[in-house]
């Protein structure tokens, strides 16, 4: 650490020199902050009636008020990701990018591994379709900026929930019980990412 | 003009460069520290409810894997924020120290050149 901080200072010297503050990480974002709030407070709101309404029509997938409430908020989070995507285009969040095709690969070499063996698993003979399953996507998520992948964990998660919602025709209280928190973490990351960009500089 | 060339040796500004980015540097890292632990820790519960769900057959497999999906996401996504606070950690110990050199530059030299 203190080699790690006189490298740092020496940088700071000659950034000094030349006048300049530097950032690594692009600017707190208002809309997002506040948008992200009000999609958190309406997906509790929505999925908690959801759960209520398991059984009724209008908690059913095909109800139009529910195919509505999809389309206006899966809008709202496209908009959020094209919106960090055009304040930094050209950003990379290397650690959440490494992890993405890190998963991809662990999980191909996983899956064949797992072909070669004869494993007493019982009832779960399909292991290599779920240990696949695991890895779709991960690289595809973990691409953009830190505050882009966040925002594309969200988007991911809530059309998660909708095809949670569509295949299961509605979305009783134990699928709601688990996804809901899931959800609402990921918007929590998102809110307390813009959070500590708001508050740089203040320790 | 006078101008203090004492007070603009490396043994007059390293130390408070050193100290200041060793102040943010412990109040940022309890912040990420403090991240990680909640993050994960809900992760380890969701993982276990989704097990037990699974388990007691109140879900089927196709909604167990969706639910794991959005577990690996979460995962990408506190990996991601961990990430930006971490730079932000860098950027003001980084700009802590500048703001010392130029403090100590211009007060050597009374006038603010930087």
């Amino acid at each position: 650490m203190p080699n790690l901080l006189r490298r740092l200072a020496a940088v700071s010297l000659v950034l000094a020199l030349s006048g300049c503050a530097v950032k690594f990480v692009e600017d707190y974002d208002v809309v997002l902050d506040q948008g992200l709030s009000d999609y958190q407070g309406e997906m509790a709101a929505f999925m908690a009636r959801m759960a209520a309404l398991s059984g009724a029509a209008e908690g059913k997938y095909e109800a139009p008020d529910v195919q509505a409430f999809y389309a206006r908020t899966s809008a709202e989070l496209r908009t959020f990701v094209e919106r960090a995507e055009a304040i930094d285009s050209s950003g990379k969040c290397v650690a959440a990018d490494y992890l993405g095709r890190g998963i991809k690969a662990v999980v191909e070499r996983s899956a064949g591994f797992i072909d070669a063996q004869e494993l007493p698993l019982g009832k779960y003979t399909n292991v290599t379709e779920i240990v696949r399953s695991y890895g779709e996507g991960a690289d595809e998520v973990a691409m953009g900026n830190c505050t882009v992948v966040i925002l594309k964990v969200v988007q991911d998660n809530h059309g998660v929930v909708q095809e949670l919602h569509k295949t299961n025709g509605s979305l009783p209280g134990v699928i709601v019980d688990i996804a809901g928190p899931l959800l609402d973490q990921s918007v929590r990351i998102a809110i307390k990412n813009e959070v500590v960009k708001k508050n740089r500089g203040d320790q | 003009m006078s101008v203090n060339l004492k007070a603009l040796n490396v043994s007059a500004i390293f130390p408070p460069m050193l100290g200041a980015a060793k102040d943010v540097a412990g109040s940022s890292w309890d912040d990420i520290r403090s991240v990680v632990k909640i993050e994960f820790k809900a992760l380890a519960k969701r993982i276990k409810e989704i097990g037990r769900a699974f388990a007691n057959g109140e879900i089927n497999k196709a909604t167990a894997k969706m639910l794991m999906k959005m577990v690996r996401n979460n995962v990408t996504a506190a990996i991601a924020l961990v990430t930006n606070q971490v730079m932000i950690m860098i950027e003001n110990i980084v700009n802590a120290a500048l703001k010392i050199v130029r403090d100590v530059v211009n007060t050597a030299l009374g006038v603010a050149i930087l």
